[in-house]
């Protein structure tokens, strides 16, 4: 039975978090928390953000980028692939392409997936921004399909990714292959839907490849003071964290992992993560960045956000920080 | 009270009145507010005297609404006594409105309510937390920020009640091992980066003894040692302060020698924390009351901007 918001307005809402990304993204990276060239071509307006959430969304880019990294060590000669589910307007591929050399020279597929509008808009943006299109098309002449983006290192399409037959039909079409190592990234993804479909996902991500593990970024602690208000505000702008009354927590973003289908599952809150897992020199340098009077605030909001990697690699190895 | 003529007690009361609805006043007036207002606070002491009964508060942090809530649950000036330990302006919506309705009480009223100098009282971290923004928003210069944070370098620092209970807004300097030695800083100036006048507006109790450095880069953390040697030395019963977000609105620590008062509700709109403040009755006796943020009537536009998140 669907409960609350109807799901178009739901849906909604979730495309518009996109956007909202995006300003965070943009505030910190102008400050130098870390490079992004060009999440500032996916929104016109800007916005100046506290110095928490800089921090935070640092907190949030750099562990992904390092758990990326991770990846990419941990399979040096394998052709291996990454697939984004519901990126939005993440720039994360341009920055890897142009920045990271042991990206840029390997031999993978990096896989974008959102709702169709995104997707469209998405497009748009690269179209009109040359930057882009040689990062994505070196050396050839951008060629768009209908409605994506296919290029021997990269694809975007659209999907609703709660249809997961539809979803492993499309990305295997274009050129899939469920025999490579695979990493597959949810940020602030899963907890906008109910958790049976979070579920599904998940077991259907396991069931596909037989060396894959997933990042999963998103909020937890719904039931907390801190955690009450977060539920409300974000309702207020009608957008539901429908997964969080099933997942709330740690010990749940775990099982649902290994319920799934995932051999190991390992999950700690993002205070910490920033606290113990993140290279230490590159923390000591954003923290110089700006005057940072929110300590209290900072260890309530990290500890409503936790980063949930689940590995199921033929090895029975695991992905960590 | 004979310092101010009647016709400039007037003009304050419809001034008052004006603020209590939130409604900002001109920056003109902005600026005869403060001039006045400097007179009164220059006068005062470091250690400013203040006799019981009164009511002790927290951060406010530009949240008008609640402080009008605080208003309602404590009484209104200059029935009840007030003493606020600073942090009036950045991060709430409505800085300008609280801190310009806390200086004209202050005038209005000026031995019934003692304003304190918090850390964000100053210059620096006001241009990074919003008070600056705003007064650009709403004046369309930066004078009233310049008129307050000239203000601002007048507030007391310190307060004590009775000569019992210390009040401030951050902690303990290691500098500072009595209150003569508070006396007899010069603290007409901006809040410094370091020294007695900064750790005084900046450091926090701790859970680890003796002396920490702080993660907030100014300021130290202090142990419940330090505590109950102050204390002792300067025959005092309880350090209170404030600076510290506490979920439910006060918090004891230290065996007691430190209490916390934190007087913005849900701080930051996203916090969902009481907030507290602390009577003191004229026979010292303490007595807490917490309350939740004020209901948001005819503030729909401010309701419509959720504070940030990751999404």
């Amino acid at each position: 039975m669907e409960v609350g918001f109807p799901k178009t307005i739901q849906d909604e809402a979730t495309r518009k978090t996109a956007g909202d990304a995006c300003f965070s993204k943009i505030s910190s990276a102008e400050l130098g928390y870390f490079t992004d060239g060009y999440s500032k071509f996916f929104t016109k307006n800007k916005r100046k953000m506290m110095p928490l959430i800089n921090r935070g969304t640092w907190t949030r880019v750099f562990s992904v980028r390092t758990l990326v990294n991770n990846f990419l060590s941990k399979f040096p000669t394998d052709k291996i692939q990454i697939v984004s589910l519901g990126a939005g307007f993440d720039c994360n591929f341009f920055y890897y392409q142009e920045n990271v050399l042991e990206f840029n020279e390997r031999d993978l597929h990096y896989f974008e997936v959102d709702f169709e509008d995104i997707t469209a808009q998405k497009i748009d943006i690269i179209k009109q921004h040359s930057e882009l299109e040689e990062l994505i098309f070196k050396d050839a002449e951008p060629s768009y399909e209908e409605g994506m983006i296919q290029t021997e290192r990269y694809t975007l399409l659209s999907c609703d990714i709660r249809q997961v037959d539809d979803l492993e039909d499309k990305l295997v079409q274009v050129g899939l292959d469920k025999t490579i190592p695979t990493l597959v990234l949810t940020e602030c993804v899963l907890c906008y839907m109910n958790s049976e479909d979070s579920s599904q996902i998940i077991a259907k991500i396991a069931e596909m490849f037989a060396d894959v593990a997933i990042v999963n970024f998103e909020m937890i602690n719904p039931n907390d003071p801190f955690g009450t208000t977060m539920v409300e505000n974000l309702e207020a702008r009608g957008c539901q964290l429908l997964g969080l009354k099933d997942v709330p927590d740690e010990s749940a973003q775990v099982a649902r992992m290994v319920d799934n289908g995932f051999q190991n599952g390992y999950c700690e809150n993002m205070l910490r993560i920033h606290n113990s897992k993140l290279d230490e020199t590159e923390r000591s340098r954003i923290e110089r960045i700006e005057m940072f009077d929110e300590f209290e605030e900072w260890d309530l909001l990290q500890s409503h956000y936790c980063i949930c990697v689940g590995s199921k690699f033929s090895d029975s190895s695991e992905l960590g920080f | 009270m004979s310092y101010l003529e009647d016709e400039e007690i007037k003009i304050l009361d419809g001034q008052i009145e004006m603020l209590s609805e939130c409604k900002p006043l001109s920056e003109s007036e902005v600026k005869q507010l403060c001039e006045k207002g400097k007179e009164v606070l220059q006068k005062e002491e470091n250690v400013q005297p203040v006799k019981a009964p009164v009511t002790i508060c927290g951060d406010v942090h530009g949240q008008f609404h609640d402080l009008t809530e605080l208003f309602k649950i404590g009484g209104k000036t200059p029935d009840t006594n007030y003493l606020f330990m600073g942090d009036y302006v950045d991060r709430g919506y409505y800085s300008v409105e609280t801190v310009t309705l806390l200086v004209a009480l202050k005038v209005r009223y000026k031995d019934r309510i003692t304003i304190l100098r918090g850390n964000h009282e100053s210059r620096q971290i006001t241009q990074v937390y919003g008070f600056y923004d705003e007064c650009q928003r709403k004046y369309g210069n930066a004078n009233v920020w310049k008129y307050f944070t000239e203000l601002f370098d007048m507030l007391p620092l310190t307060a004590i009640v009775e000569g019992e209970i210390f009040c401030l807004h951050g902690g303990l300097s290691p500098s500072l091992e009595t209150l003569d030695q508070i006396r007899n800083l010069d603290r007409i100036q901006e809040v410094p980066h370091e020294g007695p006048m900064c750790d005084l507006l900046w450091s926090d109790p701790d859970e680890r003894t003796g002396w920490g450095i702080s993660p907030r880069g100014a300021g130290y953390t202090f142990g419940q040692d330090i505590s109950e040697q102050f204390n002792q030395a300067n025959s005092l019963k309880t350090i209170a302060r404030a600076h510290q977000l506490v979920m439910n609105g006060y918090n004891w620590s230290h065996d007691q020698n430190v209490i916390t008062v934190f007087s913005a509700p849900n701080y930051c709109y996203r916090c969902g924390n009481e907030a507290g403040i602390m009577e003191v009755d004229e026979n010292m006796r303490k007595n807490f009351l917490t309350f939740d943020p004020a209901p948001r009537r005819g503030e729909t536009h401010v309701t419509k901007r959720t504070p940030d998140y990751f999404l």
